[in-house]
């Protein structure tokens, strides 16, 4: 530290001489040699010191304190004040020991406590010396006391003013407390007093400089350096240091980039040159071995900077290295350990904090790995990094699934604000759209398209993207589910090739065959939905053969085959689901459970609910609804009306038990609202669709059943604008069975209001049904019937209000009617037909006498009409007579309108008794069609007992029953799910759901890749756009 | 566009063709069937007679004739200089949903409940021939215009089997197209009677060899079901309606669709091209009648 003028020799005075010995500095005897000519010659005390400095100099240390340490045994002066530097040195030169590289914490301790102790000896012989007060801010320095340090070089300062010691320690405080200036400022005032003083104070400008940003200025300090001493490795160091900065720089180019770094690993080698035992250099090779792959020279340097007691950050970095070798190997533990050696040397070191986070997650110290991520937020709290694994910690536990979004949102906006992909890891952003699925599409395919993104550059640089297949997966699932076929089809088939590249490059493996099998699957999801179902079937086919334990691919190959009618297919192949692969599959019992209720086996049906419910999961929504149903359907059927209240009562706890499950569930409610409406309570009944309508409204079953209870309620024309608006929002009037609920309101509303356009109406509508299922006899039934209504209203009509048109068009639908009502009743018998035969011949002969009734009432029409001719020529002609003539002719023809009225008045006494005819045949109709259709939602009591009887709506009802999505398998032996898995550092956080859109994520496989959107499945299934999830 | 503007008849138009004398033929759900002057959009005449909505309608190629079925299966037969009714036929409760001449005029082909093909004569009326189908109803009907094919289109089969292709020659099956999982309401001919092109409640297009009985190409766009397609005479373009309340219009020679046309607020049930193979109307369940022209396109 302090620097005696320099020549080649050090002297000794020789004792009672004049002369001098004069030993040279490049050839010092040891310190026994040197103490024995020092004591004999009795040299003062201060020759101690002088040759201590030059063995000091020379990195001979230890010489320097033997020689001190004897100095201070030497009594021959009563008088302290000489011993007083021997203590400052010794001091001094403990904390230097104690700072040495390769030295243990004891011996630190021991050369720390040495110091102390020589520092309160030299303040016992003066309490105010410089140089004790010095050494004592240095060692209060090194042991980061630096208000106390700042405390001691102030008073020395205050004292002596260019204390260069003094000076020096207190830059290092600012230094360490970032005034920069205000260090380059001390700095300054040292080389003014000292320009060659060691340490060369130009380093700490240096990095006073690059800190302040002046770059240049900064390298032309430490070429200084190197100019005065070509051995300062510290600057060489420093220069390397700042080329290596520059290389982290984003808008280098390869080739740029590349030089830099050879310019940096230069100056590095130079340092090492210098002094191999430059710690910082050291460390720095170190890390430059790990980047070029040679993990052995790199731990041997790792293990020397770890070694560097004093320097904290150093060591800190040294366990760092060593810890990111053993992470690489896989050494996890002892990764973790050496990482949090080097976190406990600087907890400021966040790469080590992130290792140590990541190595926590892989040992599932779950708790741990968050604290130690949280670390590094606090300090840094815009480290997306950080922020994206924490997201993904709290994504994977259900309880944290908002505090994840939070994260992931926050993440998302810092690489916003940044503009640019800071992240280079996809799995965030893939974590993230899986989470969003539930809520929020857009920023669901917002996430997937950044992390495809990241993907693409990352191949746009060679690097491989080993799970681009998964993710492509996922968007391609994610267009899918929006309807994008096309662009999803391309996607899937993108990610099939990639798998397809990976196995020709890498060789088969369980992993890449697993995704294969998933996507397609997808790809089969696809294909059925654009009613490709070949090809669909050919895909499940063969994934059922390869891996027989894919429930979903003999689920799908089940439903295929009910759409197609071939009942006892299905249900062999969701029995090969339940009874060979898992006997627990929700789906495949409850798809067989639809199936039943399909084939009117309402009992078995039930059974198979109950079982769901009973033996695999209590909490089945799914299974609870349809058992409320089949509740509702057999208390319909009941004629016991003390057993029928019983078992409407057991409906509804059905639903009632939903409804604590799940508060929002529509269905349920819906149920509810039904079971109020049948009994007969219809106002509530329609508040309570009404409501539901309004809050889900996206339920077509709810639409229809809200509808209905308007019907229920003889607010015709409010049911019929609500069956027109579904059927086109939900059903682009594309579904008979909702034109005919609708034709029967309308049918209804004619009737009430004894209006034949109305009636014409209610024909118009079936006749549009008609069209869309030409092959459904009982419609051409109908449009009979509606028109045998239609000539029943306009014969009812009085005269006034009908035209001889009317009633030849009324006519004329008679003859249709007839020719309907024939083919009907000849329908042959082995056609099962929804009508009864017998009834349609009845009706045609109904049809018979009708038309007489109108060829009579055409004659009294056209009597009539010509009547009024009469009239109107005579009132033209009355016009012109008198007053009492008038008079005269309106009291005649008054009389002979009442005579008309009363014979209309008859004529339509016998036709309401043939009317009451019809209706007990209808009712007969109605019965038999109720057993076909099974559901029927509105009671006898309650339903208007005419045309179709409500059972059209009951059809609808049936399908709100649908399927839920068969659910995750259990666990199929084989394959696994398609992975989304990196291996090596963020293996804990590697995870991937499929894109399942199941809140009731109920077995949690985070490996499933599957694209079960109910969406899909279930309109297979039933046919109804409908979706019972939430 | 046509002068004929939003309300042509008093409800749904369900079917439409454009005779070789370039007048417009459409069938409504309002019982009637309109004649109208392509190049003006005049009405012509208004066809009354059908007790039900009107289902197909067909015209002769000399454009002299038109035929037109309604939902209670009566055929009937007008003449479209006289503006009258030339014959009637009634085929019984749905046997006969809609009607087809064949290309020499003297046969009227129309599908059955039991999805036959019944041919009558247009001269006599009588059933002449039946083609066999498979039991499901056949919604649609078409002649290859050399005449050598009928196609019929059928309600969904459990074996998928929706389309069949029959030897006029022989009477007997010659292809059965499998590629639709549901019902085929729509087939037409390509002018050089190789080609034969399906819509279906699948809402897909397929076009097939006719010859060979391949399925060539499935043209997917429609949101809903394809409710008809028509070939333009030039080989050039497929038109198809849907109840996406869209029209589409293809290059069958690029298989892509190259056009959509939303003016329709209501399922588009029919269309027709006119001889040229250059303009074509599409008629639609909202009561209009819309007109395009693919030259100006």
């Amino acid at each position: 530290m302090y620097n005696p003028h320099y020549s080649g020799t050090l002297e000794i005075p020789l004792k009672g001489s004049d002369n001098v010995l004069e030993i040279s500095r490049s050839n010092l005897p040891n310190p026994a040699e040197l103490f024995e000519i020092l004591r004999s010659e009795e040299a003062p005390l201060r020759h101690y010191v002088l040759f201590a400095l030059e063995y000091a100099r020379q990195n001979n240390v230890d010489y320097a304190i033997k020689i001190l340490a004897d100095g201070l045994h030497v009594e021959y002066d009563s008088n302290p004040r000489p011993r007083l530097p021997l203590h400052n040195l010794l001091a001094s030169l403990h904390i230097r020991k104690a700072y040495q590289p390769g030295v243990t914490a004891q011996e630190r301790n021991t050369h720390l406590s040495d110091a102390t102790k020589h520092l309160g000896s030299a303040e016992k012989i003066n309490p105010k010396d410089d140089t004790t007060w010095v050494s004592k801010g240095l060692l209060l320095l090194a042991r980061s006391s630096l208000d106390d340090a700042h405390r001691h070089f102030k008073q020395v300062l205050g004292e002596n003013p260019r204390s260069i010691p003094a000076l020096l320690g207190m830059a290092r405080i600012q230094i360490i407390r970032e005034n920069y200036s205000q260090a380059l400022t001390t700095y300054r005032q040292v080389l003014k007093l000292l320009p060659d003083c060691t340490p060369n104070p130009r380093i700490g400008m240096g990095i006073c400089f690059y800190k302040l940003g002046m770059e240049d200025t900064a390298i032309t300090s430490f070429r200084r350096c190197i100019e005065m001493n070509p051995r300062d490795a510290t600057a060489y160091v420093m220069l390397a240091m700042i080329e290596f900065n520059k290389t982290k720089k984003q808008d280098m180019s390869g080739e740029e980039l590349h030089d830099t770094y050879k310019q940096g690993f230069q100056y590095l080698k130079a340092a090492y040159d210098a002094d191999k035992h430059h710690p910082v250099a050291g460390l720095l090779l170190g890390k430059h071995f790990t980047l070029i792959g040679a993990p052995e020279k790199a731990m041997k340097l790792a293990l020397k900077a770890s070694n560097s007691t004093g320097l904290k950050n150093v060591q800190s970095e040294g366990f760092y290295i060593m810890a990111k070798i053993s992470h690489q190997k896989g050494a996890y533990s002892e990764a973790c350990s050496l990482y949090q050696k080097a976190v406990s040397f600087n907890p400021d070191n966040h790469m080590a904090q992130f290792g140590l986070g990541q190595t926590l997650l892989f040992k599932q110290d779950i708790a741990s790995a968050i604290t130690a991520f949280e670390r590094i937020l606090a300090k840094e709290p815009k480290c997306v990094e950080a922020i994206a694994v924490l997201g993904s910690i709290y994504s994977r536990s259900p309880g944290t699934k908002s505090k994840a979004l939070e994260y992931f949102d926050k993440a998302t906006n810092i690489i916003h604000e940044r503009n640019t992909l800071a992240i280079q890891d996809p799995l965030m952003f893939t974590e993230m759209a899986q989470l969003l699925e539930q809520t929020d599409i857009s920023k669901t395919t917002k996430a997937y398209m950044f992390a495809l993104g990241i993907c693409s550059q990352k191949i746009e640089r060679g690097e491989t993207v080993e799970y681009m297949p998964e993710l492509l997966n996922n968007i391609a699932a994610i267009n899918h589910m929006d309807g994008r076929l096309d662009s999803a089809e391309t996607s899937y088939n993108k990610a099939l090739d990639l798998c397809e590249t990976k196995m020709e490059e890498n060789g088969v493996d369980a992993a890449t065959r697993a995704t294969i099998t998933s996507i397609r699957y997808n790809l089969a999801r696809l294909y059925e939905e654009r009613n490709e179902v070949p090809r669909a079937e050919e895909i499940y086919r063969d994934i059922a053969q390869k891996y027989h334990g894919y429930a979903d691919a003999h689920l799908r190959l089940g439903v295929i085959e009910q759409n197609r009618g071939n009942y006892e297919q299905a249900t062999e192949l969701y029995k090969v689901v339940y009874g060979m692969i898992d006997n627990k599959n929700v789906d495949a019992w409850t798809l067989m459970g639809m199936l039943q209720l399909n084939q009117n086996q309402i009992r078995n049906s039930r059974k198979t609910m109950e079982r769901i419910v009973k033996e695999i999961n209590r909490h089945d929504v799914y299974a609870l609804i349809a058992l409320g149903n089949i509740q509702l359907n057999i208390a319909r059927e009941e004629k016991d009306n003390a057993i029928k209240q019983e078992l409407y009562k057991k409906a509804f706890e059905f639903f009632d038990k939903v409804l604590k499950i799940d508060a929002h569930n529509a269905y349920a409610a819906n149920g509810i609202a039904i079971n109020v409406a049948v009994h007969g309570r219809h106002k509530e009944a329609r508040e309570m669709f009404l409501q539901l309508h309004e809050n889900a409204s996206t339920i077509p079953a709810l639409s229809l059943n809200l509808a209905l209870v308007s019907a229920d309620m003889g607010q015709y024309m409010n049911a019929v604008t609500l069956y027109a608006s579904a059927s086109k929002k939900y059903f682009n009037d594309e579904d008979p069975n909702v034109l005919l609920s609708m034709a029967k309101a309308q049918y209804c509303l004619a009737k009430q209001e004894k209006s034949p356009e109305k009636m014409l109406e209610a024909l118009t509508m079936t006749q549009r049904a008609l069209r869309l299922a030409p092959s459904d006899k009982t419609t051409l039934y109908d449009i009979a019937l509606i028109q045998q209504s239609y000539a029943q209203l306009v014969s009812d009509r009085q005269s006034e209000n009908r035209t001889i048109a009317d009633i030849k068009n009324a006519m004329a639908g008679l003859g249709t009617a007839k020719g309907i009502l024939k083919s009907l009743a000849a329908v042959p018998t082995k056609e099962h037909v929804y009508y009864e035969r017998d009834i349609a011949a009845q009706r045609e002969k109904h049809g018979d006498s009708l038309l007489n009734i109108l060829e009579r009432k055409l004659k009294d029409q056209e009597a009539h009409e010509a009547d009024k001719e009469r009239q109107a020529e005579e009132s033209r002609q009355k016009r012109e007579d008198e007053k009492t003539q008038r008079e005269e002719e309106e009291r005649i023809r008054l009389e002979k309108q009442e005579e008309e009225e009363r014979e209309i008045l008859e004529r339509r006494r016998l036709l309401d008794l043939g009317a009451k005819e019809t209706q007990k045949e209808l009712d007969e109709l109605n019965r038999e069609r109720a057993e076909r259709k099974r559901m029927v939602v509105s009671d006898e009591e309650v339903s208007e007992g005419e045309f179709e009887n409500g059972e059209r709506e009951t059809k609808k009802q049936k399908k709100e029953r649908k399927p839920k999505e068969p659910k995750e398998p259990k666990e199929p032996k084989e394959p696994k799910k398609g992975k989304l898995r990196k291996k090596s550092e963020i293996e804990g956080r590697a995870r991937s759901k499929s894109e399942d859109r199941d809140e009731d994520d109920r077995d949690g496989d985070p490996t499933s890749h599957r694209n079960t959107s109910k969406k899909y499945k279930s309109k297979e299934i039933i046919d109804s756009d409908d979706d019972m999830s939430e | 566009m046509a002068p004929w503007g939003k309300l042509a008849h008093d409800a749904g138009i369900w079917s439409a063709a454009w005779s070789s004398k370039n007048a417009l033929v459409t069938g409504s759900l309002d019982n009637t069937v309109k004649v109208w002057n392509a190049e003006n959009g005049e009405l012509k005449g208004t066809l009354t007679g059908h007790q039900l909505g009107v289902n197909s309608v067909d015209t002769n190629a000399e454009g002299t004739l038109a035929v037109s079925t309604s939902l209670d299966s009566q055929i009937r037969i007008w003449d479209l200089e006289q503006l009258k009714q030339h014959k009637i036929i009634d085929a019984g409760a749905v046997q006969a949903w809609t009607a087809k001449f064949s290309p020499d005029s003297k046969h009227i082909a129309t599908g059955t409940a039991s999805g036959d093909i019944n041919q009558y004569s247009v001269e006599s009326g009588e059933k002449v021939q039946t083609f066999e189908g498979r039991g499901k109803f056949a919604m649609s009907v078409a002649y290859s215009p050399n005449g050598e094919y009928v196609a019929c289109g059928t309600e969904a089969s459990s074996d998928s089997s929706t389309v069949l292709l029959f030897d006029v020659a022989t009477g007997k099956l010659r292809h059965t197209f499998k590629g639709h999982a549901m019902t085929v309401r729509s087939l037409a001919f390509s002018a050089d009677s190789t080609k034969l092109v399906t819509g279906s409640d699948d809402k897909r297009i397929m076009i097939h060899d006719a010859v060979h009985g391949d399925t060539i190409r499935t043209l997917s766009g429609h949101s809903a079901w394809v409710l008809s397609v028509a070939v333009s005479s030039d080989g050039v373009h497929i038109s198809s309606g849907s109840s996406d309340n869209k029209v589409k219009l293809w290059d069958l020679v690029a298989d892509q669709c190259i056009d959509t046309m939303d003016g329709h607020s209501d399922q588009v049930w029919g269309l027709a091209w006119n001889k040229q193979g250059n303009r074509f109307v599409s008629v639609s369940e909202d009561k209009s009648i819309k007109f395009y022209s693919t030259t100006s396109a």
